[in-house]
């Protein structure tokens, strides 16, 4: 065994970190071989030293200066997202919230049109942004596509196509008038009176995004079409579950209803509707599900500030089909119907279940 | 005089284990960070000071390190180690610091050898001779490249094994070993001048 050699496994000798072999071979050299021994002697010397450091103790309170820190740190994450959401301009959103409601018209048209299949979740990026940013975003009446325009240009469309009076709720919460939602407020309500004008095709379609955080919903007052169909809730007829698939998706997708129905209520009901409280609710519906649908009928309501009256809410009800007719009558009871459409033709099948899709327009003045 | 034992995946006696704690904190709860701190304080700091050879350097950066593992916390992913994953950040954190610290001033490598006498004072039964290869230990580690310096801190002082130094510089085992060896070989170099020479004058 040469010098060189030796030397260059020197180190892992000294730590005892060679095969049995090899150190028998290196402890014959450094027997025979005084320059490379006291290189050994050294260099272990060297490493004694080393180890022979102490350890030192951290500064007194290190710790607690360092959560002291962390805290700061916390509290700073939470004061900036806080006045991300709070501020009054919404303006570091409002392109976030234009991008997503592209996305929704664009899946609304699809939808409507036959283009995907119900079950296809939305983009990926468009749940965070839904989450961060908006509040209740309504889509309303002959969504137009705006599937290659650009962000900006596909905010400016989709204000214009989508019924109006959801400009309000948009830019109650959530402005994006400056992205291209018209200016005058006495246009708007014309344009809600006539939903039902647009041609042969469901005139409304109701998206709801639910923010996930019920402080923006504290101050809203209940939108109240829960008198008007209270009844309906209860059997025979129950409000419906979206199916547990359906609901992973949600908000961005919804159940293929049998048959849709838009109704409007009437200004009285608007002075004599009460809410049911959350308790009755759940005492009158058996299915821990439809409790959860309920509440997310509930989210349906105006963003603070508005008033209720110009809100396009939507409600699903599974109904046996040959009580359809009766489901219709107590609808009628409650609410003009505007129109009827069926989407299945399931209709005649009397021993199935239906699928009713409500739309719950604004009441006549 | 106690030398820290293999720290590296030493879990003192807690019931919550390192990747639980951070599952924990991603989850927000803030406070089960100081769980780690005070599991992986002394190693850190050690590791910071060897590689530093300043007391108050040490402390700071120690605390830096820290933050900036809990700033970074939400993109840690269980498949490494945590504290494999602090050392990293502490040994980045010193190089760096180290480099600007000897650019600022001459602090690490003081010309006559004064400037490192802010180690633990051991008391008057420590002899003087001691102290001082002690000192000139620390300082011939400072003069080393920082990698070589990385390589002998963890495996020397730290006592880790060959696999948890060459995860923490995400080097492979066989580079470990080489580098240790040169590494040795370099502060040996520097040491035998006047350690040595020291102890032949006894």
């Amino acid at each position: 065994m040469i010098c060189q050699e030796v030397q260059l496994q020197l180190s892992a000798f000294l730590e005892k970190s060679l095969d049995p072999i090899r150190v028998k071979g290196i402890e014959a050299h450094l027997n025979s071989c005084p320059p490379c021994r006291a290189e050994a002697n050294e260099l272990s010397d060297c490493m004694r030293q080393l180890r022979e450091l102490p350890a030192l103790e951290p500064p007194a309170g290190f710790a607690a200066r360092v959560m002291a820190r962390v805290r700061e740190i916390e509290s700073e994450r939470r004061r900036q997202r806080w006045s991300v959401l709070r501020l009054p301009s919404g303006l570091p959103i409002s392109a976030a919230a234009a991008v997503l409601i592209a996305v929704l018209s664009v899946f609304i048209y699809q939808k409507e049109s036959g283009m995907v299949p119900d079950s296809v979740p939305p983009t990926g990026s468009a749940m965070p942004v839904a989450q961060e940013s908006a509040s209740v975003t309504e889509v309303a009446q002959s969504v137009a596509p705006a599937a290659s325009a650009a962000p900006r240009r596909a905010a400016g469309e989709t204000g214009r196509v989508a019924e109006i009076d959801t400009a309000r709720v948009a830019r109650a919460s959530n402005p994006i008038g400056d992205q291209g939602l018209p200016e005058n407020d006495p246009g708007i309500d014309n344009q809600t009176q006539s939903p039902i004008a647009a041609p042969r095709r469901a005139p409304i379609q109701a998206q709801e995004v639910a923010t996930g955080r019920s402080s923006f919903r504290s101050s809203a007052e209940p939108s109240g079409f829960g008198a008007a169909i209270g009844a309906l809730n209860q059997p025979p007829f129950r409000s419906a579950p979206f199916p547990a698939a359906e609901r992973a998706f949600s908000p961005l997708s919804e159940p293929n209803a049998d048959i849709e129905l838009i109704v409007r209520r009437r200004a009285w009901e608007r002075r004599t509707q009460v809410e049911e409280t959350t308790e009755d609710v759940q005492q009158k519906r058996s299915e821990a599900d439809a409790v959860i649908a309920s509440a997310a009928a509930r989210r349906a309501v105006p963003a603070p500030g508005m008033g209720n009256s110009s809100i396009v809410e939507m409600r699903w009800f599974g109904v046996p089909a040959h009580l359809y007719g009766e489901f219709r009558n107590q609808l009628a009871a409650e609410a003009h119907i505007d129109s009827e459409r069926p989407i299945t033709g399931k209709r005649d099948n009397r021993s199935e279940e239906l699928l009713i899709k409500v739309i719950i327009l604004p009441s006549d003045r | 005089m106690k030398k820290p034992s293999n720290l590296i995946g030493s879990m003192a006696s807690d019931s919550i284990s390192d990747a639980e704690c951070v599952r924990r904190i991603q989850r927000g709860e803030t406070e089960t960070f100081e769980i780690l701190v005070r599991r992986h304080e002394k190693a850190i700091f050690n590791l910071v000071y060897r590689m530093l050879g300043d007391y108050d350097e040490a402390a700071e950066t120690s605390q830096e390190v820290f933050l900036s593992a809990y700033r970074a916390i939400g993109q840690f992913r269980g498949d490494a180690n945590f504290s494999t994953w602090l050392y990293r950040i502490a040994l980045n954190q010193a190089a760096t610091r180290r480099k600007s610290a000897g650019l600022r001033r001459h602090r690490l490598v003081p010309l006559d050898g004064t400037d490192f006498v802010n180690e633990v004072d051991l008391g008057p039964a420590e002899s003087l001779e001691k102290k001082e290869i002690r000192e000139r230990v620390q300082r011939a580690l400072n003069e080393l490249e920082p990698e070589d310096a990385m390589v002998i801190v963890l495996r020397d002082l730290q006592d880790s094994a060959y696999e948890d130094v060459a995860r923490v510089l995400n080097i492979p085992v066989g580079t470990v070993k080489s580098r240790l060896h040169r590494a040795r070989q370099a502060l040996k170099a520097r040491l035998m001048a006047y350690v040595f020479a020291g102890r032949k004058a006894v």
